[in-house]
């Protein structure tokens, strides 16, 4: 047997105009949704457009630093009298913080260029063991006490981006050196297959598993930002370039046994 | 127009045209300073040739591609290397004819090296 409901106008009547105050109340949330969505989205636009003014406008200035430190060298060089050491001294202290600060505005104007789809690459004929071995003989220069050795397996060369790929490599020994506990790192340029290869291993903190990822994203570290100084921009960057060079960066590594980075560049 | 071993030197901040200036006349060279595009271009109008112009983008009165622009339509000025030097990215200053082109802060011993090469 089947029992028919029998719904009267009036009732039909009223679950219509419920359905359709239901109908219209999620259109509502759906436009405040979409409103909230263009407002974050206007903001984050925002931001990165005053992030790289800020950071176009601090050029002025570092030039300004930057052509006066020279001078003050070459002031203390033609002097006639050796300059006191201390004077030299500092004159490097200066430059190493100047150029740190060069650096992070450097970071910050990447940040734009890269999420405006403008991060150009200049390829050039290159020698990656020279420009890693550059690279390394310039943190050896700024710490004499570094244990960083470089090991290149095999003369690897190809068309890629000097200043970039120096940007990256300097990047990820930076991360190197900052996480390291001072401890010994290794740098090895090698080639296997069509690719060539650089990897980065230290003897760190390491690395847990839900960072092997993250890392990689912006404003991200393994621990927290009160502990390490720095943008946390540096591997989000140099996943960038070596993604732009159609390369592939990877992180292996566990809790206090270290890091290690490898890129992976293709040769043709 | 003789050419001389006379760098002109374009830039609107005082502070960097003045220790460009003095950086190189340390370094032995003659040094023309020009504030602005228009006082560069007077400057090549009435005197003899630099022989190379270090020139900033954003300056009031004369901007550097203005400045550019007309130097490149004269046959003898356009010859003058240029370096171009300024806080824009290089892939937006678009200069195919410049020597160089140079991000602030400028690394003053690769612009030395290629001053030193030119002059």
């Amino acid at each position: 047997m089947v029992i028919l409901r029998c719904e009267s106008e009036g009732d039909r009547r009223s679950r219509f105009v419920a359905l359709n105050d239901q109908i219209e109340a999620l259109r509502k949330e759906v436009r405040a949704r979409q409103e909230i969505e263009a407002g974050l989205a206007d903001t984050i636009a925002s931001r990165d457009a005053f992030v790289a003014i800020a950071a176009h406008e601090l050029r002025n200035p570092l030039n300004v630093f930057q052509l006066t430190l020279q001078l003050l060298y070459r002031l203390s060089d033609n002097s006639g009298a050796t300059p006191p050491t201390d004077i030299r001294a500092l004159l490097r202290k200066l430059k190493v913080q100047l150029d740190r600060i060069t650096s992070l505005v450097e970071r910050l104007l990447d940040v734009g260029r890269i999420r405006a789809g403008m991060l150009q690459l200049e390829r050039e004929p290159l020698n990656l063991g020279d420009l890693v071995k550059e690279v390394s003989n310039r943190f050896l220069d700024l710490h004499p006490d570094l244990a960083l050795s470089l090991q290149v397996q095999a003369e690897v060369s190809g068309e890629w981006d000097r200043l970039r790929l120096d940007q990256t490599i300097s990047n990820i020994v930076a991360n190197a050196l900052k996480y390291g506990l001072r401890k010994p790192i290794e740098i090895t340029v090698g080639s296997s297959g069509d690719a060539a290869f650089v990897s980065v291993k230290d003897h760190g903190i390491g690395l847990k598993p839900d960072d092997l990822e993250r890392i990689f994203d912006r404003f991200e570290r393994a621990v927290p930002p009160s502990n390490v100084e720095g943008l946390g921009l540096g591997l989000w960057i140099a996943k960038r370039i070596v993604e732009a060079h159609r390369g592939t960066i990877e992180a292996t590594g566990r809790p206090g046994q270290g890091a290690t980075f490898t890129v992976r560049l293709p040769i043709a | 127009m003789a050419t001389t071993h006379t760098v002109l030197v374009v830039e609107d901040d005082d502070e960097s045209r003045q220790l460009l200036t003095e950086i190189l006349e340390l370094e032995g060279f003659s040094v023309a300073a020009a504030a602005n595009g228009a006082e560069a271009w007077d400057y090549l109008r009435q005197s003899d040739k630099p022989c190379m112009i270090v020139l900033d983008i954003f300056m009031p009165i004369m901007d550097g591609r203005k400045f550019r622009s007309l130097q490149l339509q004269d046959q003898k000025l356009a010859k003058i290397p240029t370096i171009v030097v300024s806080a824009l990215d290089p892939s937006a200053i678009n200069d195919p004819a410049a020597l160089k082109v140079f991000r602030k802060p400028v690394d003053i011993n690769v612009l030395l090296e290629v001053v030193k090469h030119n002059c």
